[in-house]
């Protein structure tokens, strides 16, 4: 029996061919506030195992540290000099283990558990949405073998407060999730396990017990765009921008003081996303608003489920929302304004907030539920702010108000999101005799609006035009701006719809020889809507 | 004289008509083992990356780029042959981060994928 363990044993040992480690280099005890720096690196198991390729994901606990910034250091190494360097960041996921392997079994975890995850049956998504974590992926290629035990890279991180989180520790703030191992000459893949796989940081001390946190509200997947600008007496006390996590936690409070409070967004850097907002769904429902309801709110057949939406979609400073409005909006997205009581990037963002229980329902005290004030107190010190742009009807950038409140808890009555339909679409490029053409098919036919923004490669395309086969009584619209095309059309008078088949087809000429076609436009937004106003999510398939 | 009559009628016997096509040299780094499959040259990209989609017979194919979040945001129809095809993958239009690139035929059934970052 005993002989018989002894020959396993190597067999188990040889499952592992490297390790992958990660840990903080700095001297405990920790202070909130205090920078930490985690270094990661390999560890050989196996000999003469050399990858020259990795590629793994980390994550971190964004309620519970801030990344400052990172290095990396394997170039530092001699016998890396040369090697090539990645990092990728995104907020709001989080890995979800393959139960079927171990979770510190790294290279199981990367081929089964994201690689090939789309092949689990139930369990498809290696990456859930959570807006507690974020994720890293490092990419690191050579084309000599990657040296063991030397650093790799070092990330820097702030320890932030737990209080006014739902943590009452720091445990596991990080995780390694997976790693893929190789050595690409030969394409030999290799295993790796974790060895320190979550980083836990023991008796962290301190913590400003009067730190107050704003929660901002919105549909926005920018948050970190949105400025705040805290006010006492007219004077600010406060200011900063929103982090990743849609946070700003803010200290220097006091209690039982009554505070105003400006959110806005930050012109500058969301420059690339604010003519974004106006959409062909936007267009549409002002213009069924207009043509059902008239100049009032009060009327018969109302399109807008939220009163704000009559603040929204009134873009043109009449104080009726009316066919000018519709207008107003549809000459956006023909890339023409003539308004400047919208928002785009002309005008900038027009900025609409409120306390999140109040913001939508207009009241004596709060125009359209704007209440811009909080008080701090003993017991309660986090507040949450919808914030809203003008122009944005649909509520694709904006924070949709609460219609009920349950036992358990506020629900959010999405009622405009949630109306939403889901629609697979074929876009696709293609080299046809020396030119690049790419072509919209479509199948479903009660569509009443479509808009596109596309980016496409101007060091190696020259946009020529855009072909429509759309119908007759449709308003087709296509604009070249900087290195993106706006393009689309809307059935203004509701007469016709879409014509289903290839509407669209965009022409490029090529500036120089091109072997094919991929990767040289980006499909960057897309947005729909029916015939009775339902605003559709297109998704490429 | 003996030879030239033999060769004669070797090319006079001859009436079939091949197909010649040039046979695509593969570098090291985009071999392919399997008798299907993609194959990145690079897996940090900057402005272009080869790839090699190796197809298991004549047709129209999709080469689809996919982001972090499952989204197609690049799509591609190419006429593909079979075996070896040398092709690019362009990323000047795509913001930095990572992708999947995956291969498909016209129908849409998986052949390969493989996965690439920015910087």
């Amino acid at each position: 029996m005993k002989k018989l363990l002894f020959l396993l044993l190597p067999l188990f040992c040889l499952a592992q061919d490297l390790k992958l480690d990660h840990s903080y280099i700095n001297e405990p005890d920790f202070e909130v506030g205090d920078t930490i720096t985690i270094k990661f690196n390999t560890i050989q198991v196996t000999e003469n195992v050399a990858p020259n390729l990795y590629i793994f994901d980390y994550e971190y606990n964004n309620k519970l540290l801030q990344k400052i910034e990172h290095r990396f250091k394997v170039t530092d190494n001699s016998a890396n000099t040369n090697a090539q360097t990645s990092l990728t960041h995104w907020d709001g996921y989080k890995y979800k283990v393959l139960s079927t392997y171990d979770e510190d079994n790294l290279s199981a975890q990367y081929l089964h558990g994201w690689f090939n995850r789309s092949q689990v049956q139930g369990d498809t998504n290696s990456y859930p949405t959570d807006n507690d974590w974020s994720v890293e992926r490092i990419t690191i290629q050579d084309g000599v073998g990657i040296t063991y035990n030397n650093t790799l890279i070092e990330v820097d991180f702030k320890i932030k407060d737990k209080i006014n989180t739902n943590y009452s520790n720091y445990n596991n703030v990080t995780h390694l999730n997976w790693m893929r191992a190789e050595d690409n000459s030969t394409s030999t893949k290799y295993d790796v396990d974790a060895m320190q796989q979550k980083i836990t940081l023991s008796d962290v001390e301190g913590g400003d017990a009067g730190s107050v946190t704003i929660n901002l509200k919105t549909e926005n997947d920018k948050p970190t765009h949105y400025k705040y600008n805290i006010l006492s007496n007219n004077s600010s006390v406060a200011s900063g921008n929103f982090d990743a996590n849609s946070q700003a936690i803010v200290t220097g409070l006091e209690n039982d003081v009554k505070y105003d409070i400006e959110i806005t967004v930050d012109n500058d850097l969301a420059s690339d996303w604010l003519d974004d907002v106006v959409t062909v769904t936007d267009v549409f429902l002002v213009f069924k608003e207009a043509i059902s309801a008239g100049s009032s709110p009060s009327g018969s057949a109302n399109t807008f489920t939220h009163a704000i939406q009559y603040l929204l979609g009134e873009v043109n400073n009449s104080g009726n929302i009316d066919f000018d409005d519709s207008y107003v909006l549809l000459s956006h997205i023909m890339n023409e304004n003539v308004s400047e009581y919208f928002t785009s990037s002309t005008n900038g963002a027009k900025n609409v907030w409120g306390e999140k229980t109040q913001y939508g329902y207009a009241t004596d005290d709060y125009y359209f539920g704007q209440k811009k004030h909080f008080t701090p107190t003993d017991s309660n010190k986090v507040f949450d702010f919808g914030h809203g742009l003008i122009g944005d009807v649909d509520f694709s950038h904006s924070f949709e108000p609460i219609v009920e409140e349950t036992q358990s808890g506020v629900v959010r009555g999405s009622i405009v999101q949630n109306s939403s339909e889901n629609l697979d679409l074929d876009i696709s490029t293609s080299l046809v005799n020396n030119k690049v053409e790419l072509v919209v098919e479509l199948e479903k036919d009660n569509l009443a609006g479509m808009q596109f923004v596309i980016q496409f490669d101007d060091s190696l395309l020259e946009f020529e035009e855009v072909q429509f086969n759309t119908g007759n009584l449709l308003t087709n619209f296509a604009t070249e701006r900087n290195n993106k095309i706006y393009f689309g059309s809307i059935s203004v008078e509701n007469a016709e719809n879409i014509k289903t088949g290839k509407p669209y087809k965009i022409i490029f000429n090529p500036k120089q020889n091109i072997t094919n076609t991929a990767g040289l436009v980006y499909f960057k937004t897309t947005d729909a809507v029916t015939d009775q106003g339902t605003k559709v999510i297109l998704k490429v398939k | 004289m003996k030879k030239l009559l033999i060769l004669l009628l070797f090319v006079s016997c001859t009436t079939e008509i091949y197909d010649e096509r040039l046979i695509m040299e593969v570098p090291e780094s985009l071999f392919i083992q399997e008798e299907t499959g993609l194959k990145l040259e690079s897996y940090i990209v900057k402005e272009k990356v080869r790839i090699n989609t190796k197809l298991p017979e004549d047709g129209k194919y999709r080469i689809k780029i996919i982001d972090f979040t499952n989204t197609v945001v690049a799509q591609e129809i190419i006429d593909g042959e079979e075996g070896d095809n040398i092709l690019n993958i362009y990323v000047n239009s795509l913001p930095v981060s990572s992708y999947t690139v995956e291969l498909y035929t016209r129908n849409n059934t998986f052949i390969g994928k493989q996965s690439f970052s920015m910087n």
